[in-house]
């Protein structure tokens, strides 16, 4: 079924509910640019609050641009406004969105893909070591490594705030006919391939990954695990179980609120007029917490927290695997 | 009476999409010294942000009825910050008007013209004492961020409103009330000291030993006698807890109940939650299992409540005799399917514990009775006066709505304080308060402001015709508190707020 054809690629028209938000403020309390700068009007209940007053994108950019699209609002919403749509509506109404599309590849109308796919990301192509790794790890599973770039490009541009060209995203949708199911380590686009490809399962890196036992077997009591905040907030309710079941499992500690929402660095936008201070956010996720070790599912927060003075020893999930085998040959042994 | 036809959607449902909210109430302040204000602000480096778009979203509060458009808005940085602020506001007669969660429901943290002062810019935790059990947080702060701060140390604070999104500052100047009240007593109890900015912009300390005038004005004081910039309040060791419901089929059973239970301290946690007047359900939960088991052994017998299975049973027989009331089991159950995993999400429980107990219940208040319309009057009485008041209330419900929801609990008092002179506290009640909200259940239907405020004052002319009080949401309101409490006590605490704030322009229309 070709969802961009219905209803385009967000839920425009609707403009996302911004009229059931009642002003309650508890997406704020998950909000991380609320969290550094303590401003309403910086957050999504200040945009909803602006809009149902009367106003324009306009009138708010600086609040529009600022925000990092991590989704924790969208997943504590009591209303369920689609703050991330929402957002990413507001930014594609903001006057010069069109203006900043970056060259980069595009999609190939006869390109045919099918089966289980990887789609490894920005952030990750860019390391080879661990895309080898995850290859090769998910490789075991039916998953073949797929060349995501002009996805991934155009990630980037709807994040900036350009809107698909019909016909380039059409182009994408034929060519995932034959797909059945995605791994994607850009959490951003778990929401948008869903809606898009809605007859294929969309995972991110960290949900398939843990469900090999010997990567699940190697998290330790003593870590710290940092889940990519934009994939779990996209499938909150199905993956709040999951992690929390994973957490009991192996009593590693998780980046999570008390609502149970990710705590996100904000490393993984593509925002740079962002006003987010990273480290910040690592800060206030290690705040009084003494993890032996931070695990982290995205190569961006794992980034992060490398360089924090006198952090813990940070690894990416993909590097579990060496201490899984070693565990594994000890327990045949 | 309703407009049913009109989308629920709307902005408000009797004003028109895509126009901004106006300043429905006549302004109260005709702007003059705005501007010499402003300057003399900004010539001090404070900012002050006039921008249209920016006013209109403080046009409101969470009950929804009331709308007033401030001049401008000023984020609190700091104490210092507030005290320029209050002293220019003094020389030039601008009213300010001090907005936290802006969880108040009869306008109270609106401004009406003059100055909002956004207090939540002061969110800090200052520092964690957990030898002493202390915590001293800047007051613009969250209850839900402080509980989260909290958590990290392992600890918790007392007592908050279920509501994760009020301001420490703005609970202790009302009053605060949690499911375990009855046992703690409301949050304005918990504090230890506070810093505060008087509305004329000094800057002092103040508890039981140090300005303690100032202390017992302020706590409970519904903002007249100075901005709350920081508090130092205790704190607990945070626990899980265990929670049991029992169900009874008569509203005045249940009331007796729980007063029962708050009287023999028989419970960590209780209160009373009302589906129809027939399925109430009074709700008892533990912090440990040595008072789970003190309660089975030592209370339930004495319960007239029910268990599920045994309730489900006799409103099964109730309603096959009464098969023209199919609509009414209809929501009931229907109202039992959505509730019961709401208040226990798998992902809050461990080892059958709650964990966090109060986002659970914070995401049930505004998942299952929030909305852009907070209609929630309520009453607070003495132990004596309970039973009727909610009675009496319950009916005005009856003739207004088709369905709502009370809410009650009880409320320790900290013995004879001055603070409750003029409060949410009943000027009779001696030991334990009780309080009640009343809540409809306002679904898809759009009523108009002036049905939902009649409804309202008709919930607190029962509480002038009773002599009670009002209690968290509401609060005491400047048209019923000469009515309530007299004008002696009124004008006294008058001339107090005259001495204390010469232009009057600290929250001015809340209760003077």
């Amino acid at each position: 079924m070709n969802t961009a054809d219905n209803n385009g690629p967000f839920n425009n028209g609707a403009m996302s509910g911004y009229e059931k938000c009642t002003g309650c403020g508890v997406c704020t309390l998950t909000c991380p640019v609320w969290h550094q700068t303590r401003d309403i009007m910086l957050t999504v209940c200040g945009r909803s609050r602006v809009l149902q007053s009367g106003g324009t994108p306009e009138d708010m950019r600086e609040s529009i641009t600022a925000c990092v699209l991590c989704g924790a609002c969208a997943a504590v919403c009591p209303a369920g406004v689609d703050t991330v749509g929402l957002t990413t509506e507001l930014r594609m109404g903001l006057a010069g969105a069109a203006e900043r599309r970056a060259p980069r590849g595009s999609f190939s109308a006869g390109v045919k893909a099918s089966g289980k796919l990887f789609f490894p990301g920005a952030a990750m192509r860019r390391d080879g070591e661990l895309m080898r790794r995850a290859a090769s790890l998910l490789g075991a599973d039916g998953f073949a490594l797929f060349d995501d770039a002009g996805i991934s490009g155009l990630a980037g541009e709807m994040e900036a705030g350009i809107r698909p060209e019909p016909e380039e995203l059409k182009n994408f949708i034929r060519s995932m006919s034959g797909v059945t199911e995605i791994a994607a380590a850009d959490g951003f686009l778990h929401r948008h391939l869903r809606q898009w490809l809605p007859d294929v399962r969309v995972s991110g890196l960290g949900e398939t990954l843990l469900r090999k036992r010997d990567i699940k077997g190697a998290l330790k009591a003593g870590d710290l695990y940092i889940i990519e905040t934009r994939g779990y907030h996209a499938d909150h309710t199905r993956l709040v179980t999951f992690y929390d079941r994973m957490r009991l499992e192996t009593g590693c500690g998780l980046n999570t609120s008390l609502q149970r929402a990710a705590i996100p660095t904000g490393a993984a936008s593509r925002q740079t007029a962002g006003r987010l201070d990273t480290a910040e956010q690592a800060r206030w996720i290690l705040h009084k917490r003494r993890p032996a070790r931070i695990v982290a599912e995205s190569v961006e927060d794992l980034e992060v927290f490398k360089k924090i003075p006198g952090g813990p020893e940070a690894v990416h999930i993909l590097e579990l695997v060496p201490a899984a085998a070693a565990c594994a040959k000890r327990l045949t042994a | 009476m309703t407009t049913a036809n009109i989308s629920s959607t709307d902005i408000l449902e009797d004003s028109l999409k895509g126009i901004p909210r106006l300043q429905t109430n006549p302004a109260r302040w005709n702007g003059e010294g705005w501007r010499s204000f402003t300057g003399a602000l900004r010539s001090q480096n404070i900012e002050v942000c006039e921008k249209r778009h920016t006013c209109l979203v403080y046009a409101t509060d969470s009950g929804g009825l009331a709308c007033g458009l401030p001049h401008g808005v000023a984020l609190a940085g700091s104490a210092e910050l507030i005290s320029s602020i209050l002293k220019q506001a003094q020389i030039h007669r601008v009213p300010v008007t001090v907005k936290g969660g802006g969880l108040t429901t009869e306008g109270e943290s609106v401004a009406f013209g003059g100055l909002q002062l956004d207090m939540r810019a002061m969110n800090r935790v200052l520092a964690v004492d957990a030898k002493n059990m202390t915590v001293r947080t800047q007051a613009g702060i969250y209850w839900h961020t402080l509980g989260e701060v909290l958590r990290r140390d392992g600890l918790d604070y007392l007592s908050a409103p279920l509501n994760m999104t009020s301001s420490v500052g703005g609970t202790l100047s009302v009053g605060g009330i949690d499911i375990n009240s009855p046992r703690l007593g409301c949050s304005a109890d918990q504090a230890v000291s506070l810093q505060v900015v008087t509305p004329t912009g000094e800057i002092k300390e103040c508890s039981e030993s140090e300005n303690p005038e100032l202390f017992e004005r302020v706590l409970l004081g519904y903002g007249q006698f100075g901005v709350i910039t920081e508090a130092t309040m205790r704190v607990r060791k945070f626990t899980p807890l265990t929670m049991h419901y029992f169900y009874y089929g008569s509203l005045r059973e249940a009331m007796e109940d729980l007063q029962l239970l708050v009287r023999g301290d028989a419970a960590d946690y209780c209160g009373i939650l009302t589906v129809l007047d027939k399925a109430v359900n009074l709700l008892v939960a533990f912090d440990s299992d040595e008072r789970e088991r003190a309660f089975f052994a030592d209370w339930r017998g004495r319960l007239r409540g029910h268990g599920q299975l045994g309730f489900a049973l006799r409103m099964a027989w109730y309603y096959a005799l009464r098969p023209w009331r199919i609509g009414e089991a209809l929501y009931l159950l229907g109202r039992k399917q959505a509730l019961e995993p709401a208040f226990k999400p798998e992902h809050h429980l461990e080892k059958n514990k709650i964990v966090d107990r109060t986002v659970v219940f914070s995401n049930s208040v505004w998942k299952f009775w929030g909305g852009r319309r907070m209609v929630i009057p309520d009453l607070a009485t003495s132990a004596e006066k309970f039973v009727e008041a909610v009675e009496r209330g319950n009916a005005v419900c009856r003739k207004y709505f088709p369905r709502y929801t009370l809410y009650c609990v009880g409320i320790k008092l900290s013995g004879r304080r001055e603070r409750y002179e003029l409060s949410c506290i009943p000027p009779d009640a001696e030991g334990f308060a009780y309080g009640c909200e009343f809540e409809p259940i306002l679904g898809g239907e759009a009523y108009s402001r002036e049905y939902l405020q009649a409804f309202k004052n008709e919930i607190y002319d029962i509480g002038v015709e009773m002599n009670t009080s009002y209690y968290r949401f509401g609060g005491m309101m400047k048209g019923y508190i000469r009515r309530v409490f007299g004008n002696e006590l009124v004008d006294k605490h008058l001339a107090m707020k005259r001495a204390a704030d010469p232009a009057m322009i600290l929250n001015p229309d809340v209760i003077f």
